[in-house]
C-alpha cells in the first residue's frame, strides 16, 4: 500500500491558492453583518479548507479505505458530541419541567 | 502492509483522539457562546481580526511548506526538503511571536483571567468566559505547534547528521500528517475566536 500516489507539486500549489482564496473570503464576510449567518458562513468556508487541507496536504484522497475511515469515524464521534450536548442545552430551557 | 502504511495508521488514530480533544474544547466555547451571547460578543470584539488573519496564512503556508517537503523528499531531492522543512519550522516560530505579541496586548487591556483581569473592567462578566476560553485554547494549540517545531528540527537534524542518511519517509509523513493537523485546528480556532458574531 506503499504505492500511494503523491500529487504533483502543481497540484500542491493550487491547493495553497485555494486556501488563501477562501481565507480572502473568510476575512471579507467577517466585515459584513451578516447577523445568524455569521457562523455557517465562517464555518462553512473553514470546513473547505479543512477539506482541501485532509484530502491534499494529508493526502486523504491517495489513501485507502482503513485511514480514511478513521478520519470519518473521528469526526462521527465529534458530531455526537456535538450533537447531544447542543441538544441538550438548545432545548433545556424551552420546556417546563415535570414536577415544578 | 509496509511498516510506512502501519506507521500512517497510528498517526490517524492518535490525530482522531486528537479531533475529539480539541472537539471538547470547541463545544465548551460554543456553550458559553450561546449562554451569553452578548457578554461573548463584547469579549470577541478585542481580538485583532488583522493579526488573526495574519496568522492564519502563517500557517496555511507553513502546510504548503511542509506538504512541498514531503513531496522533495519523495523524488529524491533531500536538500530541498530540509530547506523546505527549516520554513516550515521558521513559519511557525513567526505564528507564535505574532501569537505572543497578541498575548502582550491582552496582557495591556488586563484581559488574563484570574492573573490580570482589570476589577474595575468595562467589559461585562461573562466576557471572562471568553478570555479564559481563548487563552486555554490558543495556548494549547500553540504547544501542539511548538511540538510540532521541535520534531521537525529533530529529525531533519538527525537526517543531516547521520553519515548513512536512511529513509525519512514513513517519519516525514507523519510529521507532515501532525503538522496539517495543528493546522486544522487554527482553521477552526480562527472563526470561533476572531469572526463569528464580530459585526
Amino acid at each position: 500500500m506503499n504505492s500511494r500516489k503523491d500529487f504533483s507539486l502543481r497540484t500542491l500549489n493550487f491547493v495553497y491558492l485555494g486556501l488563501l482564496l477562501l481565507l480572502g473570503l473568510t476575512v471579507t464576510a467577517s466585515f459584513f453583518p451578516l447577523g445568524a449567518w455569521s457562523l455557517p458562513v465562517s464555518f462553512g468556508i473553514a470546513a473547505g479548507k479543512a477539506v482541501l487541507v485532509g484530502l491534499f496536504f494529508m493526502n486523504l484522497k491517495n489513501e485507502g479505505g482503513p485511514l480514511r475511515l478513521i478520519a470519518v469515524a473521528a469526526l462521527l464521534w465529534l458530531s455526537l458530541l456535538l450533537a447531544f450536548t447542543f441538544g441538550d442545552y438548545l432545548t433545556r430551557f424551552s420546556f417546563g419541567v415535570l414536577g415544578k | 502492509m509496509d511498516a510506512a502504511y502501519k506507521a500512517r495508521f497510528g498517526m490517524w488514530i492518535f490525530l482522531g483522539t486528537e479531533v475529539l480533544f480539541f472537539g471538547g474544547l470547541f463545544v465548551a466555547l460554543f456553550i458559553n457562546f450561546y449562554l451569553a451571547p452578548l457578554d461573548f460578543r463584547e469579549g470577541l470584539r478585542h481580538m485583532d481580526v488583522f493579526l488573526g488573519a495574519v496568522n492564519t496564512f502563517v500557517l496555511l503556508t507553513s502546510s504548503w511548506t511542509m506538504a512541498m517537503a514531503l513531496h522533495s523528499m519523495n523524488s529524491n531531492q533531500p536538500q530541498k526538503a530540509m530547506k523546505l522543512m527549516v520554513t516550515t519550522i521558521l513559519l511557525g516560530l513567526a505564528f507564535l511571536i505574532i501569537k505572543g505579541t497578541e498575548y502582550y496586548e491582552h496582557g495591556r487591556e488586563h484581559l488574563i483571567p484570574a492573573l490580570d483581569w482589570h476589577p474595575a473592567s468595562p467589559l461585562p462578566k461573562a466576557a471572562v468566559l471568553f478570555f479564559f476560553m481563548y487563552f486555554v485554547m490558543t495556548l494549547l494549540h500553540a504547544l501542539h505547534l511548538s511540538i510540532g517545531m521541535g520534531l521537525i528540527g529533530f529529525f531533519s537534524w538527525r537526517y543531516s547528521k547521520s553519515s548513512q542518511p536512511g529513509h525519512l519517509g514513513p517519519t516525514l509523513d507523519n510529521l507532515g500528517l501532525y503538522w496539517h493537523f495543528v493546522d486544522l485546528v487554527w482553521i477552526f480556532l480562527f472563526p470561533s475566536l476572531y469572526l463569528i458574531g464580530r459585526t
